[in-house]
């Protein structure tokens, strides 16, 4: 009984202990920043070396790399998931394609970033633009949605398919019209946790795609862009020794998207667990 | 039998190593309603599987023999076509989470119906057949899991005749559901047997008594008798079947 308690208790103040330091940190990050952001930084180019100004063309070129990352993993990452979870019967070589697919979910994002240098940039020639910079971000976010989306898609129960396949229906059909409508719901919850991983990967974009400075957004998938993760590191990078209004600024915006995102992510699971138990 | 659905001939089916049918040999009759009924684990739902190919899908399934219907041999023509003239409807009810209206024409729009007056008319006609229609006129457009137990088993009914099949194979329709329930899909049942042939596998002996014309008694993969329902609780012609038929009324 007694030990029961004490176990509890220091079980107890470790989580809430490590809980509480995330919080502040980020609850710190985004408050000391949030008064730095206002119209003129979210709709101004950078001025006077970029401490002046906004970060308007790191908002912009955010969202296309990103768009072209989605564009990208998006398609190919739920193909292979139906083939996984639909077509390929269940053998070792398929275990050892998931197992290799998770250990590729888990390379840190540099080596994504010098992969996607050496083949876009250089072998491809797209240089340093939205498009090799997006493609990286794309392989990146790829095991996560491919494991993602199995994941959904093994967890829709198979007599939808029984029942589909037992209309006549043939194997393409049951999937694209009965199994991954089913799991639908899911797998966009995946895209949207996969949008929040990738929208800070500071390494993949710095050597793709990323410009330090612009002074017009780009017009075209092979001209660089400015990132808001690559933003911070620029400005950190050139003023070491002292934190200005922009690099606080742009931290607290990067955080706030993300919290929201994964804000999002927590509502949509709860609203799944709750159909669920219905 | 003057008017016959299916032939079977000397069927065999394996699962690896094991023998779970032996050779069945019988003819079904066409729109009567036919009971498969068995100790668990004597092949009734295989056999019942068997007749739409739904055993395709284990990958260490095999059969011998031969099955046709209406003079075709189904074991080696598309599944796809076979299906469509053979629907099933589940143990447990497993409407699709769309529509009520999505669930009935599914079948018909993969088989290339795309004319929405037309898809209509298919649902409002499944729906009617399978005794739904009064119930859900007004709420096609809600979501087909919100229907109760026994409503959403006759809206897999409904679906399984929404593209005009031949033949209707029962898995144990009626043992997720309560009394009422119950006695509505028998009752349905009945109606059915008029334009469609039913093969029903139950659980429920008085079931099966109640509502067909004629019965199959499965014994460890053997098919032991196979009459009319009236021939066989009168007088069975095997010891094991009157063995059976005693051991659940006593």
């Amino acid at each position: 009984m007694k030990i029961d308690a004490i176990v509890k208790i220091t079980f107890a103040v470790v989580s809430y202990t490590l809980i509480g330091l995330i919080v502040a940190l980020i609850g710190f990050l985004i408050v000391n920043g949030l008064d730095n952001i206002d119209l003129e930084f979210l709709t101004a180019f950078p001025r006077n070396s970029m401490t002046g100004g906004g970060i308007w063309p790191a908002l912009v070129g955010t969202v296309y790399f990103v768009a072209v990352a989605l564009l990208f993993s998006i398609p190919v990452g739920i193909l292979a998931a139906v083939y996984l979870s639909e077509y390929s019967k269940d053998t070792a070589f398929k275990r050892l394609i998931l197992t290799a697919n998770n250990i590729l979910a888990g390379i840190p994002s540099v080596v994504f970033g010098l992969f996607g240098l050496s083949l876009f940039s250089i072998t491809f020639g797209f240089g340093t633009s939205v498009l090799a910079g997006g493609l990286t971000l794309g392989i990146m976010s790829l095991p996560y949605i491919i494991s993602n989306t199995h994941e959904s898609l093994t967890a829709v129960p198979y007599s939808y398919r029984e029942a589909s396949l037992a209309l006549g229906a043939n194997r393409a059909e049951t999937s694209f019209r009965i199994v991954l409508p089913a799991s639908f719901s899911r797998i966009l919850t995946g895209v949207i946790i996969a949008i929040g991983r990738i929208i800070g990967e500071t390494a993949p974009v710095l050597f793709t795609g990323a410009a330090f400075y612009i002074t017009r957004n780009p017009t075209g998938p092979f001209e660089p862009a400015m990132a808001l993760p690559t933003h911070i590191f620029v400005l950190s990078a050139v003023y070491p020794d002292n934190v200005t209004p922009k690099l606080e600024g742009s931290i607290s915006l990067l955080l706030i998207i993300v919290v929201v995102l994964f804000l999002l992510v927590a509502i949509r699971r709860r609203k799944e667990t709750k159909k669920l138990e219905v | 039998m003057e008017d016959t659905i299916f032939v079977i001939d000397e069927l065999n089916v394996f699962y690896g190593e094991k023998h779970a049918l032996k050779d069945v040999t019988c003819e079904i009759p066409r729109r009567k309603v036919t009971a498969v009924v068995g100790p668990s684990g004597c092949g009734k739902s295989t056999f019942l599987r068997v007749l739409n190919r739904m055993n395709d899908l284990i990958p260490t399934y095999r059969h011998t023999g031969s099955i046709k219907l209406l003079g075709k041999e189904t074991l080696t023509m598309d599944a796809v076509s076979l299906r469509k003239q053979v629907g099933m409807v589940f143990q447990k009810p497993n409407p699709f989470p769309k529509t009520i209206q999505d669930n009935v024409t599914y079948g018909p729009r993969i088989h290339g119906v795309k004319n929405r007056q037309r898809l209509k008319e298919i649902a409002e006609r499944s729906l009617k057949q399978a005794a739904l229609w009064d119930e859900v006129k007004d709420e096609l457009k809600k979501n087909a899991l919100n229907l109760s137990g026994g409503q959403q088993q006759r809206l897999c009914i409904a679906r399984a005749l929404s593209v005009e099949p031949e033949v209707l194979l029962l898995d144990e329709p009626t043992s997720a559901l309560d009394p009422i329930a119950t006695q509505k899909i028998e009752k349905l049942i009945e109606e059915l047997s008029e334009r469609y042939t039913i093969i029903i596998v139950t659980h429920n002996l008085q079931q099966a008594l109640r509502i067909s014309d004629y019965l199959m008694f499965f014994y460890v993969g053997e098919l032991v008798e196979f009459d009319t329902t009236e021939k066989i609780t009168t007088n069975p012609s095997d010891p094991r079947t009157s063995d059976y038929l005693r051991g659940i009324f006593s």
